[in-house]
């Protein structure tokens, strides 16, 4: 099945547009450039409004411009005309038959209301007549050939080729579809109807006998939470593959580059100790100074000091000074005849010698009460002198070693930093690291919980074995239900074997699309040697693997390796649906670079051998190392849209 | 009656706002109290042994500050007991306006060369003047408890 030609009229920018895509050779390859804001985008919205009657790739609808070219709209306005017609018509060619989708409708010039859409389907045989199909009949014609659920596998942006297999990106929808068009869901409906057919059987056997209902019913509700571990259990299974992915990927990531986290923490650690111990040598410096102020003093007058200290002493030796005591205490102790400081009492003797002290004190000399006074200062001057090689000694031991350990932090500091600078995303780095323990984290916890669940998933089971065989019991007990007993039965072998057939046509088409996919990659991927085979768990999220290390790989691929990686998905999709279409992409290779690009584009005339291609580029993407390839060897229609006034989109002619 | 030590005016507007300013050996007004500078200048005089009279007096402490610091007044009368003893005026060792007029003078002798200090900072900075310090020290120390 292939487009033939797209006839655009009042549609947006497009007031008359028509482009055939004719195959004038072995490739199938259609080429349209047009600048951002041209249309290439509204070209896509323009296939869905006729093909499906939406615009996905619009943004707000409900702050877009009507739907209608408003210079249509003044030109009808103009005439007197009350509605412009906005019409799409897509002329598709499908073996012998010829078809042609075509949707209109009238926007009313004053209000610019858009009224209702008329679509209908032409199909022409081979014979030459013509079927006219309007509605719902149009409508299943469309789903025939391109069938609206899987439509973003046959028109899509380059954007989403590239987000395709991304981290968080939802691969249910993917399996979904797979299954709606691989007949799965045909085969899913009948089994959910036969399990309600059973139930239905159950509870008509049980209003014969009430032990019947109850078992049911708890059965009935050890299934529901049967389903809902086995969910559970599912949905944590998947999110353990996804972080070992993950793992995998930073793994290859990191690999090489684990030490330079370890050194840059130890490059800022050493940073750390060495401010630390240059704070600490200024304060060993402050204490140096504070050694100067009080031994310099001390030892420069330590003659001085000494002499006096000497002087006194001779003096005191000669007792020609007075006693060295607190006469104010002694007169205290005399009055009270009780020592002040001891409490004892002060007898006769004791008496006698205080007040010969107190007569000395009295008859001394201003000159001996001050070499008194200061006696013990100077003595204690001269002492201290003598404790500055010390006390100087100890400063200098802590400056020495501060010093030293800041000399071999240093070193160590320069060689690590080497090491450090010479890689390039260190920051990068700690992030992968940390996303890679988080994720380690995660799958312990969830592999904890799978246990459990798994653990409480056989009691269950256990648990739904043993009531199904006092059900079954209890329904053998009653004799009169051997109609409904034989139609239960009946329902339950044809279930089980429904059932069964579900699970060998998901595994079958899984396993289908597997081996198409990675047999396309394949054939488009230019390294030859790299990737071994792919794996799509069981919703369809993929895992590339390298061909030697047999590890997953995807997160080291390049965008433009992902990009073919999705484009072979897509067309497996193609192939395995039975849906064999086109393939129409937005700005395919905006996210390809330099010799990726020549890759690509080698790779979609590939593709272009088996199927339709029709691109649209932006001129700057539409480059050199395209063009190269591109050629008119190869390119069968190739059209350049250009605005006039910025208002009209038209064919370069 | 000398109710306070002072030291030189010259001092006083032109060095001891200079010592604050460089902070030099931590003998400024928010590290240490204006008598341990004072003592300081004065065992640079007594290991010079040369008194300088003061041009001009300017209060510098209070007495109250000095009689509440034991350590100050010890060293102040250790000078004086010393200079008495030399002129054979014994009985002059509690006089303390003489006690206070030696102290100054020495400390005026102090104070001069930490002016010169300060005019060379350019070439020898606080450290610098810290290092020859402590030499001088190890040398005095080496004089007095080492020689034998």
């Amino acid at each position: 099945m292939r487009f033939e030609s797209i006839d655009i009229t009042n549609y947006r920018q497009y007031q008359s547009l028509s482009v055939a895509f004719p195959q004038t050779m072995e490739t199938d390859l259609h080429v349209i450039v047009a600048s951002n804001g041209i249309g290439k985008t509204n070209m896509l919205n323009a296939i869905n409004w006729c093909l499906y009657g939406d615009e996905p790739h619009l943004g707000d609808k409900d702050d877009s411009l009507t739907i209608c070219n408003h210079i249509a709209l003044d030109e009808a306005r103009k005439l007197g005309e009350k509605f412009a017609t906005v019409s799409v018509c897509i002329h598709i060619s499908a073996g012998s038959s010829k078809i042609t989708f075509e949707r209109e409708v009238d926007v009313n010039v004053s209000t610019r209301f858009e009224g209702h859409d008329r679509f209908k389907a032409l199909i022409t045989n081979e014979d030459g007549n013509t079927d006219i199909l309007e509605g719902g009949a149009a409508d299943e014609s469309v789903n025939q050939y391109l069938p609206r659920k899987i439509r973003q596998y046959f028109f899509f942006d380059g954007e989403q080729l590239h987000n395709y297999f991304g981290k968080g990106q939802d691969s249910s929808h993917v399996k979904d579809s797979i299954h709606e068009i691989a007949q799965v869901s045909v085969v899913t409906n009948t089994r959910q109807h036969l399990e309600k057919i059973i139930e239905e059987y159950q509870k008509a056997i049980a209003k014969l006998n009430p032990a019947v209902d109850k078992l049911s019913a708890a059965i009935a509700t050890k299934k529901t939470d049967r389903q809902k571990l086995e969910d559970e259990i599912n949905a944590l299974e998947s999110s353990i593959k996804e972080s070992e992915d993950v793992i995998s990927t930073l793994n290859q990531q990191i690999s090489g580059t684990e030490t330079v986290v370890a050194d840059n923490q130890r490059y800022n650690d050493n940073l750390a100790l060495i401010s630390q111990l240059e704070t600490d040598e200024q304060k060993q410096k402050a204490l140096l100074l504070t050694l100067v102020r009080k031994y310099y003093i001390l030892l420069m007058m330590y003659d001085v000091n000494s002499s006096t200290d000497g002087y006194i002493h001779e003096k005191f030796e000669k007792g020609v000074l007075p006693p060295d005591i607190n006469i104010d205490l002694i007169k205290s102790s005399l009055a009270h005849h009780e020592c002040v400081i001891c409490k004892n009492t002060i007898n006769a003797a004791a008496e006698a010698y205080l007040n010969s002290l107190i007569e000395k004190f009295d008859v001394s000399t201003i000159v001996s009460h001050k070499l008194v006074e200061i006696k013990n200062d100077v003595a204690r001057a001269v002492r201290e002198a003598k404790n500055y090689k010390k006390e100087k000694q100890s400063i200098f031991d802590s400056l020495r070693e501060i010093s030293e350990r800041i000399s071999v932090l240093s070193s160590e500091n320069e060689e690590l930093y080497k090491r450090i600078s010479a890689c390039s995303s260190i920051e990068n780095i700690g992030l992968w690291m940390k996303q890679r323990e988080e994720n380690r984290t995660l799958i312990r916890i969830n592999s904890e919980k799978v246990g459990v669940y798994k653990t409480q998933l056989t009691a269950l089971t256990q648990e739904i074995t043993t009531l199904q065989a006092q059900l079954d019991f209890a329904i053998e007990d009653i004799e009169k239900c051997e109609e409904l007993k034989y139609a239960l039965n009946f329902a339950t072998e044809a279930k089980s074997i429904i059932a069964a057939i579900e699970n060998e046509i998901i595994s079958e088409v899984r396993t289908q699309m597997e081996s198409e996919t990675m047999t396309l990659f394949e054939e488009l991927i230019w390294k030859k040697n790299t990737y071994g085979h792919i794996e799509l768990n069981e919703n369809y999220r993929l895992r590339l693997f390298h061909k030697t290390t047999n590890e997953s790989c995807l997160g080291s691929c390049s965008a433009a390796e992902r990009e073919l990686l999705a484009l072979a998905f897509t067309i497996a999709l193609h192939r395995v649906s039975g849906h064999d279409c086109l393939l129409f992409i937005d700005t395919p290779v905006g996210r390809v670079s330099d010799i990726n690009r020549e890759n690509f584009a080698k790779s979609l005339i590939t593709v272009s051998k088996k199927k339709q291609l029709i691109l649209a580029f932006t001129p700057s993407e539409y480059s050199t190392e395209i063009r190269k390839y591109f050629d008119a060897s190869v390119v069968s229609s190739y059209n350049k849209l250009i605005s006039v006034d910025e208002e009209i989109t038209r064919q370069e002619v | 009656m000398a109710d306070r030590l002072s030291i030189d005016k010259r001092i006083n507007d032109a060095v001891v706002p200079e010592i604050d300013k460089t902070k030099l050996l931590g003998l400024d007004k928010s590290n240490v109290d204006r008598i341990e500078l004072f003592l300081f200048a004065m065992a640079i005089g007594v290991k010079q042994g040369l008194r300088t009279p003061l041009l001009a007096s300017h209060g510098f402490i209070l007495e109250s500050s000095i009689l509440s610091n034991d350590i100050a007044m010890s060293e102040i009368y250790s000078v004086m007991v010393n200079e008495m003893r030399k002129r054979n005026e014994e009985e002059k060792i509690g006089d303390k306006d003489e006690a206070f007029l030696v102290a100054q003078e020495y400390a005026n002798t102090g104070f001069q060369v930490i002016s010169e200090w300060l005019s060379n900072l350019k070439k020898k900075d606080s450290e610098a003047i810290m290092w020859d310090l402590l030499e001088e020290m190890d040398t005095k120390y080496t004089e007095l408890f080492q020689e034998n």
